[in-house]
């Protein structure tokens, strides 16, 4: 394998320092507005090219395989939803580089064959959330950096008794120095610290307690979305291997992802913002991704991927496109019909609502829930599925068959370029359910190349 | 995009139909279900893109592509219906690629002769449905993008044959009629109420099947796989209690019915047609399909359950209707019994009344979307909804006051109507297996046509109100829906077997032909073991064991 294979991080990463630059220096040229989706649409198609090879780096110190490769074109797709479909991308121009920075830390995450990487790539995704929020208010950045020192302080607590159990920090050498020991007390109480921060880090409810407040401001939701997707990954591939402890922590995830599909659709039906009601629906489908790691077998993981790829961007393409008062809902359709397409099918793919990809995940999930002998975990998530398809259909009501109450004022209108970008997402959820079958397939080789059966 | 490509280039796998009558031939392409679920689908995204006309001539245009896309996938379904293999049991116009093969998904289409009375009952409603909207000024894009929706969602549950794609276009259905009902209904809370029992139904059916998955140990969700189950008596009940529970959502049954007033009595009619004819008559075809077809020990065992469930269900309808007082929420409950009928022949589980309640799906379709249209026409032309306000009315509306009278009437199973037919081989078929609910069902069939009865003479006849507005007749397109739906259930009652001249048919095969076959196979599952070879003996009587009717002949058929 050769270092051109690290192509698609480098130009990530050079994005991500050049973008914040290129704004104070040339200040006057728009075309700096084209840099990000080119720099990303570059990524992907490198990754694709590249990162097809499998194999590794610097003697075993970076890794590419169909794990890395389906988790890195997830995490493109979502930055590329991001940056085309932002349409006030001057309003806050160095959140266009922290998003890149927190893909980036997700690609390191993904590719990191020890704890070390894990940790390091996690935390460079949660460093560059944090400073995100400080863009909307003190307040709602100070209380993301204590949540999120304390995520980082448990994994790396638990990452470093790790070691100490193990004397290693390579996953494959977890895996094996973990499997000869007995299931003792200890371990359990390590492993539940190592997925206490993780599960702080994805903000599963009831830990999700900011998602109102994260969706108030397009600094914090998107970010949000990266970290909790770079988090998911992150735990896809830490906990094969813990395979020896799995009896401690597949419950405890199962009851969380239980928690939060449940409390992620009521707290969705209740609310008539469209923003918090996207934030609420995704903590949802984070709950049916997590039920699916809380089966350690290949075909929930498998599945768990599969979803998780959706949701990113469903998640991303809501959170930009809901920014709206919910007395604007209303007419939505004749102000802005792509607009009101594009947010309408992204939120019914987080809601779970057929033929878009988060229905088609939801299934395999499904499946193996039953497979598994978790049917409560099914009907819990059932329920929230039903409450969140009802507050998506209330939004869609609302902003399909409400007329405005006086006609829209003409206002500045965004470039066209701008207008058709909003289908994106929608063209997207409609895609992946489409091509399922590609898709499916990477995730399970995804699966398979974390050593899971 | 790539699926139908692959559909456009595979060829069928499926036996091709043989020419039999008139039409056939004519299409012979194999994706054939494809373009009945996606071209409506297709044609309500270009009604989305059609711009706003305001009170020009835009405005007519969604009701122009609505219709001619109804009008010709039902132009399409009927050649196929015309071309269809009577008389062979298995699938046909099938349709099979792999979509999700890592988990057993296939994108796996096809009909056989149950299928394709509802297919043909959908296609029928859905042409009758904007017929219907023919006056509809409110919202007309979004009104007649979302019955395409709902006709593409119920064409792809009658025409899918994985249990996935069952599952995809059960739930699909429920969001654009939740819609309708948010946008069109007065009625408070009237979008959450159906999508709360639509979706409701939703999980229950995909915990059901995901049980029989597991259960049967398949590897795909194909629907042939997962009737493959074998004993685990336990789990097909289970099963078959969520099959229930779905069905009983959509049909709608008692007590699952809470939606029925929003949607039959105050939605616009074509949407209640659209419910009443065809949407609702998913509950009873995924009975067919995964109860009665898919889990015989389990069907065996909620046999009496769904007998009780169904005289409470026309019963409470006949009581219902008694109490109501208005012209539409009378309809809206008679509309349910057509619901009960079908699911007492599925209790029956005898060869004659699984044939009348298959017979039933399509005949109580009919019945209902008449009912509820006469209804909701008669209460816009007469101006008020109150019974007691709209008497007299038979002198002033001839038409609309027979139609009215018809459809009603219809409910009951009046001779020469398909219900006829239909409710006799139910009644039939089910005295012998389940007499206490058959029982119990034909004494509710006396409140309803007691509450019949009382709304024929207080609406039509009687002294006519000179208080009230005054009533109009029914336009062309009303009398042209109405018409149609009348006509389609004296054709079946009258001729179910088709019409012949010197003994070979002509244009119609005869819906008791075509679905005779695939019924045969279903109730072969049901028939009494063979008693033990006895010893020949001259004393040995060979009649049939009673109350056992023997499987129907095609040609012996009512």
């Amino acid at each position: 394998m050769r270092v051109t294979a690290l192509l698609p991080e480098a130009v990530i990463l050079a994005t991500a320092a050049g973008l914040p630059l290129g704004r104070r220096l040339l200040p006057e040229r728009r075309e700096l507005g084209w840099l990000a989706p080119l720099a990303v649409v570059a990524a992907l198609l490198l990754e694709l090219w590249l990162g097809a090879q499998v194999g590794s780096l610097f003697s075993g110190g970076w890794l590419q395989d169909r794990f890395s490769l389906f988790a890195k074109a997830a995490l493109l797709l979502g930055l590329l939803v991001f940056v085309v479909v932002d349409r006030e991308p001057e309003a806050w121009p160095d959140l266009e580089a922290l998003a890149f920075l927190a893909v980036f830390g997700g690609m390191v995450a993904v590719s990191a064959p020890s704890l070390v990487g894990l940790w390091a790539g996690l935390e460079l995704a949660a460093l560059a959330g944090v400073a995100a929020g400080g863009f909307s208010s003190r307040t709602a950045a100070s209380e993301l950096l204590f949540v999120s020192a304390g995520a980082g302080g448990l994994l790396a607590l638990g990452f470093a008794f790790l070691y100490a159990l193990t004397g290693t920090t390579s996953l494959a050498g977890l895996r094996l120095g973990l499997a000869h020991r007995q299931l003792a007390l200890p371990l359990a109480l390590i492993v539940l610290l190592v997925l206490s921060g993780l599960a702080l880090r994805l903000a599963l409810a009831p830990l999700a307690g900011n998602g109102g407040r994260t969706a108030d401001s397009r600094g914090q939701a998107v970010p949000a979305a990266l970290l909790s997707a770079v988090a998911l990954l992150v735990a896809a591939k830490l906990l094969p291997s813990l395979a020896a402890a799995t009896i401690v922590w597949a419950p405890w995830l199962a009851v969380l992802s239980a928690a939060a599909m449940l409390l992620g659709g009521l707290r969705a039906a209740a609310l008539l913002r469209p923003e918090r009601q996207a934030v609420w629906l995704a903590v949802a489908q984070v709950g049916w991704v997590g039920a699916a790691l809380a089966i350690p077998q290949q075909r929930g993981t498998a599945a768990a991927l599969f979803l998780l790829g959706c949701l990113l961007f469903a998640w991303v393409g809501a959170a930009l496109l809901a920014r709206l008062e919910p007395s604007a809902l209303a007419g939505l359709t004749t102000r802005d019909p792509l607009r009101a397409a594009g947010l309408g099918l992204a939120l019914l793919s987080l809601a779970g609502a057929p033929p878009l990809g988060g229905f088609f995940g939801e299934f395999a999930v499904a499946a193996e829930l039953i497979r598994s002998d978790l049917g409560w975990v099914l009907a819990a998530g059932l329920l929230g599925w039903m409450a969140g398809l009802y507050g998506v259909i209330r939004t869609l009501a609302r902003s399909y068959l409400e007329a405005a109450p006086e006609p829209p004022r003409r206002g500045p209108r965004p470039a066209p370029v701008w207008t058709v970008s909003a289908l994106l997402p929608a063209v997207l959820v409609l895609g992946y359910g489409l091509f399922a079958f590609p898709i499916h397939s990477l995730a399970s080789q995804g699966a398979a190349a974390l050593g899971l059966r | 995009m790539s699926l139908w490509l692959a559909g456009v280039a595979l060829p069928s796998p499926s036996p091709s139909a043989q020419p039999t009558t008139f039409g056939a031939g004519v299409i012979s392409v194999s994706f054939l279900l494809s373009v009945l679920i996606w071209g409506p689908v297709v044609m309500a995204g270009i009604i989305a893109l059609i711009p706003r006309g305001g009170r020009t001539r835009l405005e007519r245009w969604p009701l122009g592509v609505a219709f001619w896309t109804m009008a010709g996938t039902c132009a399409i379904t009927l050649i196929g219906y015309s071309q269809f293999q009577s008389f062979s049991g298995g699938l046909q116009f099938e349709e099979r690629l792999p979509w999700l093969p890592s988990i057993g998904v296939s994108y796996h289409l096809g009909v056989d002769g149950i299928s394709m009375a509802v297919l043909l009952l959908n296609q029928l409603i859905g042409v009758v449905a904007v017929l219907a909207g023919w006056e509809l000024r409110e919202r007309p894009r979004s009104y007649f993008a979302l019955l395409l929706l709902i006709q593409a969602a119920v064409t792809g549950v009658v025409a899918a044959q994985d249990f996935f794609l069952f599952f995809l276009f059960w739930a699909l259905a429920a969001v654009p009629v939740a819609l309708l009902a948010g946008g069109w209904v007065r009625r408070p809370g009237a979008s959450a109420r159906v999508l709360g029992y639509w979706a409701f139904g939703s999980a229950a059916l995909l915990v059901g099947g995901l049980l029989l998955y597991r259960g049967t140990g398949a590897t795909n969700f194909d629907l042939s796989s997962l009737a493959g189950i074998q004993g685990q008596t336990r789990l097909q009940f289970l099963a078959g209690v969520l099959f229930l529970l779905a069905a009983a959502s959509r049909l709608p049954l008692v007590p699952l019915h809470g939606w029925v007033k929003d949607v039959y009595r105050d939605a616009p009619a074509g949407v209640a047609i659209l419910v009443a004819g065809a949407s609702s008559r998913l509950g009873g075809y995924e009975l067919v399909r995964l109860l009665a077809g898919a889990e015989h020990d389990g069907a065996k065992r909620l046999a009496p359950y769904l007998g009780i469930l169904a005289a409470l269900t026309v019963g409470y309808a006949g009581l219902a209707a008694l109490r109501s007082r208005q012209v539409r929420g009378v309809a809206a409950y008679l509309a349910l019994v057509p619901g009960g009928l079908t699911l007492l022949g599925l209790a029956g589980l005898t060869p004659l009344s699984l044939h009348g309640a298959v017979l039933s799906l399509f005949a109580g379709g009919l019945a209902g979307a008449l009912i509820v249209g006469a209804a909701a026409t008669l209460t816009e032309r007469a101006g008020t909804g109150r019974v007691e306000f709209a008497a007299g009315l038979a002198g002033r509306m001839p038409v609309l006051a027979w139609l009215f009278a018809i459809g009603a009437l219809s409910v009951l199973g009046l001779p020469f109507m398909a219900t006829f037919a239909a409710d006799l081989m139910i009644f039939l078929g089910s005295f012998g297996t389940v007499p206490a609910p058959a029982f119990g069902v034909a004494a509710a069939l006396v409140l309803v046509a007691g509450a019949v009865a009382w709304l024929l003479q207080r609406t039509l006849f009687g002294a006519a109100n000179r208080e009230g507005p005054e009533p109009e007749e029914a336009s062309l397109p009303e009398k042209w829906y109405l018409g149609i739906l009348v006509g389609a259930l004296l054709w079946v009652g009258l001729v179910p077997g088709g019409p012949k001249l010197l003994g070979i048919p002509l244009f119609d095969p005869g819906l008791i032909n075509v679905i005779s076959p695939g019924v045969a196979d279903l109730a072969s599952t049901y028939a009494p073991a063979p008693p033990p070879t006895p010893s020949p003996s001259p004393s040995a009587s060979p009649s049939p064991a009673a109350g056992q009717p023997t499987s129907p002949s095609p040609s012996s058929t009512p």
